[in-house]
């Protein structure tokens, strides 16, 4: 039972952590709360944006503030499952030449994919037992990761040639797909203003991973109401388009709809947002806030569907739209 | 209960309130539309008190549909949900969730579920505000059965002609009541007589047209037929039998003056005697009352009351009173107000109500007025006269038709033949007058047939036809009787 100091202190815990990171990062407040939304929630997520919108500072400006370790690895299309996973090395020693492992940079707490379409499947496909099940397997043999541990990742939507489209599997393994969005004028003075002359404020410590862990147990104890919930599980059920109770739109639209990872992932990131926005309950405004995150990067157009010019996002406000609440 | 059921009373009542309030206006508009639908149909079908239940649907519905909302309870987890879709963010439905739950995280939603219920105002959520379609839609309906009044409507003639034909029938029923009470409890014929009398009187008063009760009438009548054939057949059949044979044949002619003669000629005791034995071998009560009463009036040396209680028995009644022509004077009463009530109700003309005089008039009858026995009332059409505009006084003969009674009475397109008609409405000269030409009849202009090469074959058509035409007895015997008399 989480005791009523640490369920108070939440929503003040995030603010602290928030603060430093606003120290590093202008604007982008909605991504930032996805982002430790999900990192609470314990999920990975797919960063997409552009190059230069500070993806990279943002995940570590995240690590300062939590003081966790953090790794960068740049996705090429060279790159090899054993430069990321580490391998067994030849270490001579007083016995004579053994073999010993040499972990990869996924061993971190906090491990940046960045440009993750750009590495071979047989690379990213590296990354799902990391993602999963927090542990790496290498010679038969199994080495777990650090908790809490995240895999955050980007992707460019631009740059199509040359890269390896992640499958679905992979995508449904993470938690939410965030778009980082251009800045406006007046955070765009901001960025400039802050990084172009020297800093004199970093992100400091406001938590760790302890503090994570604990985040996470209090979010979890959130309640959730039935008709809450029967909410969200329909609104991940209508994405199905073989379902006779899906809309025209949807059965139209979509080849196929989001797994049961989908309303997991919608339910433990509705209940952390609940508290940040200081309720002790999840509400449909949870669901509906977190719903295009949850479920852009799980359906899939079909062509129809393109050749009607709809897009993921289109098809969740229209769902979101028709769906009755209660 | 706990905190939280008690602090959503409140929101619970005023939420039954706003629905009882919606209820009642749907009822109403329903209603409306009720009332409106039967008022359409009372246009095109026959509709008795239509107003009734309109009044019924417009008052009753709305009043049915609040008193259901006011008494179904709503639900506290309803009423929940409706708070929270006003802003409360599904804090009272989780904390109704977990009422029974004591975790540290329960407890601090229960309370910040509490304090935002504080902060709402049930009038604001539930406003006793009402739908404008619905309220629209509401006096549209009541305008639309308002301005329905001004059309007039078509079937209101028939339902009045009606309820006039069933208050007539009433009335006839009563006269018929009372003159069964008014019967000689001492005959023996009474009992039976009193069931005709009350059954006609239950058909009558159920009858809803003329035609039922038409036949009721003529089922009344042809009971008393029954009734009065059976002991005028057991009378002669036991005179017959005890040597009286002779007089019992003149009796049966109808032939007075040879039966009375014959009972002159014999001998006073001895047909005292074998009037006695005939009385002891009759079957039926009241042929053995009249065969008795007859042979004590041979033993007293009273020919003419001997005759009379002999003729008694031959008519099939045992009185010497006009009981039994009383009697079928009282069924024709209400057979001629049935007729005069179906005509009212084919010209729309309401009914005539003639016919209370002459069914009091027969009622008195039945108390000791009257003279001959077993022979009709001096009102020999029953009230039709009356009835159809000509003088209920004008005295007639038997045998002798005045041109106003073939006016009255007279149809020859009944007799289904070809030929001129003519039909009038009242007495000649007055009211109006149709024309109607037909095809040529029998024969050409410049041939004539004397009519008593046809006569036979235009009575036997009438009297068939009378008969097909399902009238009653004594309106067949009317036929019957005209054209037995030009035969002569």
């Amino acid at each position: 039972m989480i005791p009523e100091e640490q369920i108070e202190s939440f929503k003040e815990q995030i603010n602290r952590i928030r603060a430093e990171i606003k120290k590093e990062i202008i604007g982008q407040e909605p991504v930032v709360e996805q982002l430790l939304t999900a990192m609470i929630a314990g999920g990975n997520v797919l960063l997409e944006g552009v190059p230069g919108l500070g993806k990279t500072r943002l995940v570590r400006a995240l690590s300062q503030s939590l003081e966790l370790p953090f790794s960068r690895i740049q996705f090429t299309p060279d790159l090899m499952p054993a430069d990321i996973t580490g391998t067994n090395i030849i270490v001579k020693t007083e016995n004579g030449n053994e073999f010993r492992f040499q972990e990869g940079p996924l061993f971190s707490s906090i491990v940046l994919a960045d440009e993750i379409n750009r590495a071979t499947p047989k690379t990213q496909a590296a990354l799902l037992e990391a993602m999963q099940e927090h542990s790496v397997t290498v010679a038969g043999e199994t080495h777990a990761l650090n908790e809490p541990y995240f895999v955050l990742a980007t992707q460019n939507p631009m740059e199509q040639e040359g890269t390896y489209p992640l499958p679905e599997a992979q995508l449904d393994r993470f938690m939410l797909k965030i778009l980082v969005g251009f800045p406006n004028m007046e955070e765009l003075s901001q960025i400039v203003g802050l990084t172009t002359v020297p800093q004199t404020e970093h992100a400091q410590a406001a938590a760790n991973g302890e503090t994570l862990l604990r985040l996470r147990a209090v979010a979890q104890e959130v309640p959730i109401a039935q008709a809450v919930r029967e909410y969200a599980l329909r609104l991940v059920l209508w994405t199905h388009p073989e379902l006779p109770e899906s809309p025209e739109k949807v059965r139209s639209a979509l080849r196929f709809g989001a797994s049961p990872r989908a309303a997991q992932a919608l339910i433990a990131t509705a209940r952390v947002r609940a508290l940040m926005q200081g309720r002790y309950n999840v509400a449909f405004e949870d669901i509906e806030a977190l719903a295009p995150a949850c479920l852009r990067h799980r359906i899939a157009l079909s062509f129809e569907g393109m050749a009607m010019g709809e897009t993921a996002e289109g098809i969740i406000a229209e769902l979101l739209k028709t769906l009755p609440r209660g | 209960m706990t905190r939280l059921e008690q602090a959503l009373k409140p929101m619970s009542s005023r939420m039954k309130l706003q629905r009882t309030a919606e209820w009642a206006v749907i009822g109403l508009l329903v209603g409306m539309i009720g009332a409106l639908l039967m008022r359409i149909a009372s246009f095109l079908w026959l509709f008795p008190k239509v107003w009734l239940w309109s009044a019924v649907s417009f008052c009753g519905v709305p009043l049915l549909c609040a008193l259901i909302s006011w008494v179904w309870p709503i639900a506290v987890i309803d009423a929940a949900r409706k708070v929270d879709a006003a802003g409360l963010e599904a804090r009272l439905q989780t904390a109704l969730m977990l009422k029974e739950s004591s975790t540290p995280m329960a407890e601090l939603q229960r309370q910040d579920a509490l304090k935002h219920l504080e902060t709402v105002n049930p009038k604001q959520i539930f406003p006793l505000k009402l739908s404008r379609i619905l309220l629209l839609s509401t006096l549209t309906c009541m305008l639309a059965y308002g301005l329905s009044f001004l059309i007039p409507n078509p079937q209101e003639s028939v339902l009045s002609a009606r309820a006039a034909f069933q208050q007539e029938m009433t009335k006839q029923a009563e006269l018929l009541d009372e003159g069964a009470v008014k019967l000689d409890a001492t005959e023996p014929q009474t009992p039976e007589l009193r069931k005709i009398l009350s059954d006609l009187s239950m058909e009558l008063r159920k009858a809803e047209e003329p035609r039922t009760a038409l036949n009721a009438v003529d089922e009344a009548e042809r009971r008393i037929e029954r009734l009065q054939a059976a002991t005028r057949e057991d009378a002669l059949s036991a005179m017959e039998n005890k040597g009286m044979s002779d007089v019992a044949t003149a009796l049966e002619n109808g032939d007075e003056e040879t039966a009375k003669q014959l009972l002159s000629q014999q001998n006073e005791q001895n047909a005292a005697n074998a009037l006695n034995q005939a009385a002891r071998a009759a079957v039926d009560a009241a042929a053995a009352q009249s065969l008795t009463q007859a042979a004590q009036a041979m033993q007293s040396g009273d020919l003419t009351a001997a005759l009379n209680a002999l003729q008694s028995a031959a008519a099939g009644t045992s009185s010497v009173t006009l009981q039994a022509a009383a009697l079928n004077n009282m069924v024709r009463m209400a057979a001629a107000a049935v007729g005069s009530s179906q005509m009212a109700m084919m010209t729309g003309t309401g009914s005539q109500n003639g016919q209370g005089g002459a069914g009091s008039s027969a009622i008195a009858a039945l108390t000791g007025g009257g003279s001959g026995a077993g022979k009709g009332s001096s009102n020999k059409d029953g009230g039709y006269r009356e009835a159809n505009g000509l003088s209920a006084t004008t005295p007639t003969q038997e045998g002798s038709l005045t041109l106003e009674d073939y006016e009255s009475i007279y149809d020859p397109t009944r007799l289904n033949r070809e030929g001129e008609s003519v039909q009038t409405k009242g007495k000649i000269g007055e009211g109006e007058i149709s024309e109607i030409t037909a095809g040529a009849g029998l024969g050409t202009v410049e041939e004539s047939v004397p009519y008593r090469q046809v006569i036979t074959e235009y009575e036997e058509t009438a009297v068939t036809a009378a008969q097909n035409a399902d009238l009653p007895l004594y309106a067949q015997k009317w036929v019957q009787d005209y054209f037995s008399a030009l035969s002569e």
